[in-house]
């Protein structure tokens, strides 16, 4: 047990108060990438790893609990999930169209050259002015992957990473729709 | 803190960026459901509600019981210095009795007197962290000094998990 992390009396008196409202939300979340009974484990494991403090939960940075529990199960579900990889690969990134794009599947090497340097343009001339989205994307890019990790780099709260990543993503969105129409 | 990793292309950095997006937006469409929708729900993915509940709390109360349990408090640990500190002094104190000496050296202290807790919840630490093998043998060691703890239903169910996904692991 990382010490250090121990949650103080009154932070583990509001896990256990705001967790039992939440149980049925938390397990629904969890049966999204698991079996019923893995799922049950997966909330019960999120529970015991939040108390123990081996997931943080900082109140000051993250005051709403239940989406920090709901992000952990989503969180423990997915890496408790064999086959998430071929989940996530099969799953595709943005939409089919515009992911075959941006990989340039089905096109000739010269074609699959130039939709790349397009895309790979786009982005950058998207997200290089250093606001907090560009920082975002290159935090991730960086293989950044963890909200509290992400907070920490760029100097903000997890909750407002939540809404740069909802812009980030919105961006993301347009340039490919926008390059798939082209 | 995660450490950095190598970076990654523009497809997987916009994966990342989706899957990021999408959980929250899902954590926040599923906390949003009303009691009825989510009962609905949960019938539909197969739980059986009459007993979700007692389930549950059946198995938080244990995770209690085991993280809140004297054990881990640290006065115990203070308890376990002092008895060990006494050992020491009875040992000293019998400076002609060699064998004396040695039952009251550094051999004696904490390993029987609290280890199948501790190392249980150290087991379930690294079942968190998917450090499968390290669970398995931390919960075998356990179970070798404190075999009735080890009849525990969430022991015997997190050994069972970890072997399954530590099997699923090996190539």
């Amino acid at each position: 047990m990382d010490k250090k992390n121990l949650p103080t009396p009154e932070v583990i008196d509001r896990i256990d108060k705001e967790w039992p409202p939440l149980r049925k939300a938390l397990l629904h979340l969890a049966a999204k990438h698991a079996s019923l009974q893995e799922a049950e484990d997966i909330v019960a494991q999120s529970f015991r790893g939040i108390r123990s403090g081996s997931r943080v939960w900082d109140p000051e940075k993250e005051p709403d609990f239940a989406i920090f529990a709901g992000m952990v199960v989503v969180s423990n579900a997915k890496h408790w999930r064999v086959e998430a990889f071929n989940r996530r690969r099969d799953r595709g990134a943005f939409d089919e169209t515009a992911q075959r794009r941006v990989a340039g599947v089905g096109a000739s090497p010269e074609q699959i050259a130039i939709l790349k340097q397009e895309f790979t343009r786009a982005f950058e001339t998207a997200f290089r002015k250093g606001s907090l989205e560009d920082r975002l994307f290159e935090a991730i890019k960086r293989g950044i992957n963890h909200p509290a990790d992400q907070a920490k780099a760029l100097g903000v709260t997890v909750e407002q990473i939540r809404q740069l990543v909802a812009r980030v993503h919105a961006v993301c969105n347009r340039i490919i729709q926008e390059g798939s129409k082209s | 803190m995660t450490p950095e990793k190598k970076p990654l292309t523009l497809e997987e950095t916009l994966e990342a960026i989706k899957e990021q997006h999408e959980d929250y937006e899902d954590v926040k469409a599923v906390l949003a459901m009303s009691s009825e929708e989510l009962d609905k729900k949960l019938v539909e993915q197969g739980f059986d509600l009459a007993t979700l509940d007692a389930r549950a709390e059946a198995r938080e109360a244990e995770i209690r019981r085991e993280q809140d349990s004297p054990a881990r408090k640290p006065w115990s640990k203070k308890l376990i210095a002092l008895f060990t500190a006494f050992c020491t002094l009875v040992g000293v104190a019998a400076t002609h009795a060699i064998d004396v000496l040695w039952l009251a050296g550094p051999a004696l202290p904490t390993v029987a007197f609290t280890a199948p807790p501790e190392l249980r919840h150290e087991a379930f630490e690294a079942c968190g962290k998917m450090q499968w093998a390290s669970c398995i043998a931390k919960l075998d060691e356990a179970a070798r000094t404190d075999p009735e703890g080890d009849k525990d239903p969430e022991v015997q169910r997190a050994r069972a998990f970890a072997k399954k996904q530590l099997a699923l692991q090996v190539p």
